[in-house]
C-alpha cells in the first residue's frame, strides 16, 4: 500500500508541474473594432459661405479622459447646407460598414435651445428607410444651442420615426453626442 | 384451515412423563399422576390447551425416553410460526402435507422449525433423548394476538407435556445509524418501532440495541435531527444487527421534522426540481433567495450575501469561474445533487472559495459498496418557454460502484403574462460520472467527472445602450424588440458556458479513530457572452474568458472519544484566467494568475445535551493581475498582490429539555477582495454602467452573531433565527455623481470602495404535521441592510418574504401541494441609489398534483402535473435585473414523468 501512496503523491506533484506556474507572455492586446472613437459633421455649403465642420474625439473609449470637441468653421444665418456625417475608429473610418448595414442603422438629428436649425434625410438604406448619413441642413435666425447627434443600431424604423425622435425608434445607442452650436 | 400435529412418543420413553402446570388455559384429560408437582401423563391420554398457548412435551429427566409427538385436529385454522424442540438426537419424520419448511437440525439444544410457515401441516416428531426431551409447539395467529381457539394434544405412553406460555418476544435488533454523507454517526437518533409501539434512543456513537421484540415482520422508523426519516420493515426472526444510513442534509441552517412520520422524498423533492436552474432549487431552503438576471441567471442570495460573499461547493469543490457577476449563475445542474443545503460557521470554514459566513454544498449521494443497480429516467415538459427536459441517472457496481447523470435541455421564448420575452431561450446538456472503488474496508478512492453545457438566452429588450437608453426603456410598457411569435431560436445577446470538473480523491482509515483524505479537483470554466454587434462581430463574443483551477487537499479526521472529534486540513489551489483574444472588446477582468495556501482545524464536541464547536482557518491569497491600461497608449501593466486572511469560529448548542434547543454562533471572517473587486475596467454590459475597480482594497473583515431556538413537538417543529452581521472595510460599488461621457452617451459610473456595512436579520421555519396526510410548512426571511459609510442601504437586499406550503395525501402513492410566495415591496433604498423604484410586493401560487404508482421488483413510475404562478400574476421582483425592461415570468404549466427502478 506505501507503494501506492507514493505512485499518488507522485502523480500530484507532477500535476502541479505539468500545468506550468503560469504564462509569463503578454497577452495579446485587443483591436478595439466595434468601439467608435470619432463622430465628424461636416456641412458642406451649397453656396458662398465656409464648410463647418464638427467634430468629437474619445479615444481611449470608455475611459477616463475627457473626450474633445472641436468646431471649425462659423454657420451663416438662412444658409443652405449638406450635411455629411462620419464615424471612425483606431482602425479608420467606419462609414461603410454603416452603408453595408444600413438597414441595422439610422442617425437622428434633435436641436434645443436658441438654435435654429433644420434637417431632413437625404440618403436612405437598401430598404428605402432613411439612413442619414447625409442629410439637408437648413439654418434659420442667429442663435446658439445644442446638436445632438445620436445613431442607432438596430432601430425600429418606420412612418412614425422622425428625424429628431430616436426615442420612438428604439435599439441601441452606438452614438450620442452633443454639440455646442452657434448661428451667427 | 386445518392442522394437526400429531405428537407420538415410543415406547423408549418412559412410562410416566411429567407434566409441568400448563400457564394457559388447558385441560388435561386421562390419566394423570403427581410427582413433585409436576403432572405426569399416561400414555394416551390427552392434553388441551387453549389457541395460542403453547405446549411443550418435555421428558422426565429420570431416564432415556424417545418419542414422537403428534398434534391434534385443530377446531379452526390458524397460522405456525415456529416450533422450536429441543432434542437431542431428533430425526424428523414425514414431510408435512402442504408446505416443506425448512429445519435446522442441531446435535444439542433446540431445534428450531420452519422458518415461517403459512397454513398447516401435519407433522411426526421423534424425540429421543437421555436429558429432556422438551417439545415446544407454539401457535400464533398473524399479527400476534391469540384467537379463541382449541387444540388438543394427544400424548403417547409416557411422554409429558408442558404447556407454556406463548413464546415471550426476547429478540433484539441493534445496529448504528450513520449519516450516508459522511459515514458520521448520528448520536442520539431515535428508533421508533411501529409495531412495537414503543421507541428508543441511540447513543452518542449512534449505536441502538432494541430489545424485547417479537418475532416477525415489524417496522421501524429511524429519525434524527437534521435528517430524513427512514421506515425499513424487517421480518425479525432472531437477533439482528443492521446499519442504518440517513440522509442528513442539514446542520443549522435547515431542519426538518423529528416526528414518527417519515418526510419521504426529499431526494424526490429535488429530483422535481431538475427543470430548473439550481438556485430555484436552492430557494426551498429557508433564507435563501435569488439574485436575477431576468430569465438567464440567478444567483443565491443567503443572510443578505451573495456572489463573492457566498461559496458554492460542487460536491466538495469550491465552484471557481466568474462568480463576481451578477449576470453569471453557478455552472452545476440540480440533477446531479442529492443534498442542496446552506453551512455556516465552524462547518463554512473546513471549504474553500470567497464567503463571509456561509457556503452552499451541492453534493450527490455519494456511494456505497455494493451499490443497488438502480435508475432513473425523467421527462418534463413546461408550457413557459415550451421546454423540454430529459434527465437520466444510473447506479451500480460492487467493489466498483458507479452513477451515471446526464441532464438535457432545451427550450424557447418565456412568457410573461401579456408578451413574450424576446430571445430568452435556453439549452443545456450536462453529464456526471461517479466513481467509487473500494479497495478494502480501510481504503477507499472516489473519482468524479462532471460537465455542464449551457447556451442561454439574454432578453433583448434587456440590453440597453447609455443612460437615455434606460430611462427610456423603463417607461415603456413592453420591452423593446418584443414580438407576437415565439421562437427557439436563440441569438445575440446570448452567454455560452461550459464547465468541466474532475475530482480524484482517496481515503485511509486505518483505523476507527482516524480518517485521511486525499483530493484532487480540477476545473475548466469558459465563458463567452454574445453581444448584438455589426457586420461579423455578431458572432465574436464580447467577453470570452477561459478558467483553470486546481485545488489539492488532505483532510484527516480524528476521533477523540466517543464524543469528541477533529478535523483538520490543508490546500493549496491555483488558478490561471485568461481573456482569449479576438473579442474586438478591452476585458473587462484581466488575465490573471492566483494561488492560495490554507489550513484548517476544528474541535467538535458532541454531547446530548450541549454541543459545542470551535473552528481556526488561515489563508494566504497570492494574484498577479496582468492588466491593459485604460489610457493610452495601451500597454500591459502587471500586479502583485498578497492577502493573509484567517477565519475563526465558535458555535454552541444547547438543549433545554425534551424538546427544545438552543444555539449561538459566532464567526470571524476576513475576506481578501476578489479580482473584479480590485481590477475590473469597462462597461459591463449586462447591467449598464462602467464599473472600476480599485486595486488599493484590503481584505474585508466581518463578525457573524447568530443565534437560534429550535422547539421540537409532536406535530410541530418550530426553527427560529437571527444574525447580526457588521462588515468593516465592507467593498461595494459605489455609484459616482457624475456621468462619464463617451462617444455613446453619458454612462453611470460605479467604483469599487470600501465601507462599513451592517447586515442583520431574522428567520422563521414552522413545520406542522396535524394529521398524517397533512403537512403545513412555513418559512419567513427578513434582511437589514446598511451601508453605514454613505449612510444609506445597501442595494440588493432581499425584501421580506413568506412561503407558504400545504401539502395533502389522501391516499398512497397520492400528493396534492399548494406553495405560496409573498414578497412584500423593498422600502429601505434610498431615491438616489437606483435607476427605478423598487417594484411593488407581490405574490405567487403554485399547485401540484403528484401520483406514486408503484410497480413490481421495486420499481416505481412518478407522475406529476403543476402549475407555477398559477393566476398569471404580472410582476416583478427587485432582485431580478430585467424588472427594469419587462415584467417576470407568467403561469407555467409543467408536466414530470419520472420511472425509476
Amino acid at each position: 500500500m506505501t507503494n501506492r501512496l507514493t505512485y499518488l503523491l507522485l502523480a500530484f506533484v507532477l500535476i502541479i508541474f505539468a500545468n506550468g506556474c503560469g504564462e509569463d507572455e503578454d497577452p495579446l492586446i485587443e483591436n478595439e473594432e466595434e468601439v467608435i472613437t470619432s463622430v465628424t459633421l461636416t456641412l458642406l455649403p451649397n453656396g458662398g459661405q465656409g464648410t463647418v465642420t464638427l467634430s468629437f474625439s474619445d479615444p481611449d473609449g470608455d475611459g477616463g479622459d475627457d473626450p474633445v470637441f472641436s468646431t471649425d468653421g462659423q454657420l451663416e444665418a438662412n444658409a443652405s447646407y449638406r450635411g455629411q456625417l462620419s464615424f471612425a475608429n483606431a482602425t479608420g473610418s467606419i462609414d461603410a460598414e454603416i452603408i453595408d448595414e444600413g438597414v441595422d442603422h439610422q442617425a437622428f438629428y434633435q436641436t434645443t435651445g436658441g438654435l435654429a436649425m433644420t434637417l431632413t434625410y437625404l440618403d436612405s438604406d437598401q430598404l428605402l428607410q432613411p439612413l442619414g448619413l447625409m442629410t439637408d441642413i437648413s439654418t434659420g435666425v442667429a442663435g446658439s444651442g445644442q446638436l445632438t447627434i445620436t445613431l442607432r443600431h438596430e432601430p425600429v424604423k418606420g412612418p412614425l420615426v422622425t428625424i429628431s425622435s430616436p426615442d420612438l425608434a428604439g435599439g441601441e445607442t452606438d452614438v450620442e453626442v452633443i454639440f455646442d452650436v452657434t448661428v451667427q | 384451515m386445518r392442522f394437526s400435529l400429531l405428537l407420538s412418543l415410543t415406547l423408549c420413553c418412559q412410562p410416566l412423563a411429567a407434566v409441568t402446570s400448563p400457564l394457559c388455559n388447558s385441560e388435561i384429560k386421562g390419566q394423570t399422576s403427581k410427582v413433585k408437582n409436576q403432572t405426569f401423563l399416561a400414555s394416551g391420554s390427552q392434553i388441551e390447551a387453549a389457541s395460542g398457548c403453547s405446549v411443550a412435551n418435555r421428558e422426565s429427566l429420570l431416564g432415556v425416553a424417545a418419542g414422537a409427538v403428534e398434534a391434534i385436529e385443530e377446531s379452526r385454522a390458524s397460522q405456525l410460526i415456529d416450533y422450536f424442540f429441543l432434542c437431542e438426537g431428533l430425526r424428523e419424520r414425514l414431510p408435512p402435507r402442504r408446505s416443506t419448511p425448512r429445519y435446522v437440525k442441531r446435535p444439542f439444544g433446540a431445534l428450531y422449525g420452519p422458518e415461517s410457515i403459512d397454513g398447516f401441516h401435519e407433522q411426526s416428531f421423534f424425540c429421543g433423548s437421555q436429558i429432556a426431551c422438551p417439545l415446544f409447539v407454539t401457535r400464533e395467529p398473524r399479527g400476534s394476538q391469540f384467537k379463541n381457539q382449541t387444540s388438543r394434544i394427544e400424548t403417547a405412553l409416557g411422554s409429558s407435556v408442558t404447556n407454556r406460555e406463548s413464546p415471550s418476544c426476547s429478540l433484539t435488533l441493534s445496529g448504528r445509524l450513520l449519516s450516508e454523507h459522511d459515514d458520521e454517526s448520528l448520536a442520539y437518533a431515535t428508533v421508533y418501532g411501529q409495531t412495537a409501539g414503543r421507541g428508543i434512543q441511540a447513543d452518542s456513537a449512534g449505536n441502538f440495541v432494541f430489545t424485547g421484540l417479537c418475532e416477525g415482520k415489524q417496522a421501524f422508523t429511524f429519525t434524527h435531527i437534521g435528517c430524513d426519516g427512514e421506515t425499513l420493515t424487517l421480518d425479525i426472526r432472531r437477533d439482528t444487527q443492521i446499519t442504518v444510513y440517513l440522509h442528513h442534509h442539514d446542520n443549522y441552517t435547515e431542519t426538518v421534522t423529528v416526528s414518527a412520520t417519515a418526510n419521504a422524498g426529499y431526494s424526490r423533492e429535488l429530483d422535481e426540481r431538475a427543470p430548473q436552474q439550481l438556485t430555484d432549487a436552492l430557494e426551498r431552503i429557508t433564507g435563501v433567495s435569488s439574485l436575477r438576471a431576468g430569465t438567464s441567471a440567478a444567483k443565491p442570495v443567503f443572510d443578505g450575501v451573495f456572489g463573492n460573499r457566498l461559496s458554492v461547493q460542487n460536491n466538495g469543490i469550491a465552484q471557481s469561474g466568474q462568480q463576481w457577476g451578477n449576470d453569471h449563475a453557478p455552472e452545476i445542474d440540480p440533477w446531479i445533487a442529492a443534498y442542496v443545503r446552506v453551512v455556516e460557521g465552524v462547518e463554512a470554514l473546513k471549504y474553500a472559495g470567497p464567503t463571509v459566513a456561509a457556503t452552499v454544498l451541492i453534493e450527490p449521494a455519494p456511494l456505497r459498496e455494493d451499490e443497488e443497480a438502480a435508475g432513473k429516467v425523467a421527462y418534463g415538459f413546461q408550457s413557459n418557454g415550451r421546454g423540454h427536459t430529459l434527465n437520466a441517472r444510473i447506479s451500480g457496481g460492487e467493489r466498483l460502484a458507479y452513477r451515471l447523470s446526464m441532464s438535457g435541455k432545451y427550450s424557447g421564448d418565456q412568457q410573461a403574462p401579456d408578451y413574450y420575452l424576446a430571445n430568452t431561450g435556453r439549452r443545456e446538456g450536462n453529464l456526471a460520472l461517479q466513481l467509487a472503488y473500494f479497495h478494502n474496508p480501510k481504503w477507499t478512492t472516489r473519482a468524479y467527472y462532471s460537465n455542464f453545457n449551457a447556451g442561454i438566452g439574454v432578453l433583448r429588450g434587456a440590453h440597453v445602450g447609455n443612460l437615455t437608453d434606460l430611462e427610456f426603456a423603463i417607461n415603456r410598457e413592453e420591452p423593446f424588440f418584443t414580438v407576437d411569435t415565439f421562437t427557439y431560436r436563440l441569438n445575440s445577446p446570448k452567454q455560452v458556458v461550459s464547465h468541466h470538473l474532475a475530482k480524484v480523491e482517496t481515503e485511509f482509515r486505518p483505523n476507527e479513530d482516524h480518517r485521511f483524505t486525499f483530493r484532487y479537483g480540477g476545473q475548466l470554466n469558459i465563458r463567452e457572452e454574445f453581444d448584438v454587434r455589426r457586420g461579423e462581430l455578431n458572432d465574436m463574443p464580447a467577453l470570452s474568458l477561459q478558467q483553470f483551477n486546481h485545488l489539492f487537499e488532505g483532510a484527516w479526521h480524528h476521533e477523540l472519544g466517543p464524543d469528541r472529534h477533529l478535523d483538520a486540513n490543508l490546500q493549496y489551489e491555483f488558478t490561471f484566467n485568461d481573456n482569449e483574444p479576438g473579442t474586438g472588446v478591452l476585458p473587462l477582468i484581466p488575465d490573471y494568475n492566483a494561488n492560495r495556501a490554507s489550513g484548517y482545524l476544528a474541535y467538535h464536541q458532541e454531547g446530548e445535551q450541549f454541543q459545542y464547536h470551535a473552528g481556526l482557518r488561515f489563508d494566504r491569497q497570492f494574484y498577479e493581475a496582468i492588466t491593459i491600461s485604460r489610457d493610452l497608449p495601451r500597454r500591459i501593466e502587471r500586479f502583485e498582490h498578497v492577502f493573509s486572511t484567517i477565519g475563526v469560529s465558535f458555535e454552541l448548542r444547547r438543549k433545554l429539555g425534551k424538546r427544545t434547543s438552543l444555539r449561538a454562533g459566532l464567526t470571524l471572517r476576513q475576506r481578501a477582495p476578489q479580482i473584479n473587486e480590485l481590477y475590473s475596467n469597462g462597461l459591463h454590459q449586462g447591467v449598464s454602467g462602467i464599473e472600476e475597480g480599485d486595486r488599493m482594497l484590503a481584505p474585508e473583515q466581518s463578525v457573524k452573531l447568530t443565534a437560534g431556538l429550535l422547539l421540537v413537538g409532536d406535530r410541530l417543529t418550530l426553527n427560529a433565527g437571527l444574525f447580526a452581521q457588521p462588515i468593516k472595510d465592507y467593498i461595494f460599488l459605489e455609484p459616482q455623481p457624475d456621468f462619464r461621457l463617451t462617444i455613446r452617451g453619458a454612462f453611470p459610473v460605479f467604483l469599487y470602495r470600501a465601507g462599513d456595512a451592517l447586515l442583520y436579520g431574522a428567520n422563521l421555519r414552522a413545520f406542522y404535521v396535524p394529521h398524517p396526510k397533512w403537512e403545513f410548512d412555513g418559512r419567513m426571511a427578513l434582511v437589514r441592510g446598511q451601508n453605514r459609510a454613505e449612510k444609506q442601504p445597501l442595494i440588493f437586499m432581499p425584501s421580506d418574504n413568506l412561503r407558504l406550503g400545504l401539502s395533502y395525501a389522501p391516499a398512497s402513492g397520492w400528493k396534492f401541494a399548494v406553495d405560496g410566495l409573498f414578497v412584500a415591496r423593498q422600502t429601505r433604498l434610498d431615491a438616489d441609489q437606483d435607476f427605478l423604484v423598487p417594484p411593488p410586493g407581490y405574490a405567487l401560487f403554485d399547485l401540484s398534483i403528484s401520483r406514486e404508482i408503484g410497480l413490481p421488483s421495486d420499481r416505481s413510475l412518478h407522475l406529476r402535473a403543476a402549475a407555477q404562478n398559477i393566476f398569471n400574476t404580472r410582476y416583478r421582483d427587485y432582485l431580478d435585473r430585467q424588472r427594469y425592461f419587462a415584467d417576470a415570468t407568467g403561469r407555467n404549466l409543467s408536466v414530470r414523468i419520472s420511472y425509476k427502478w
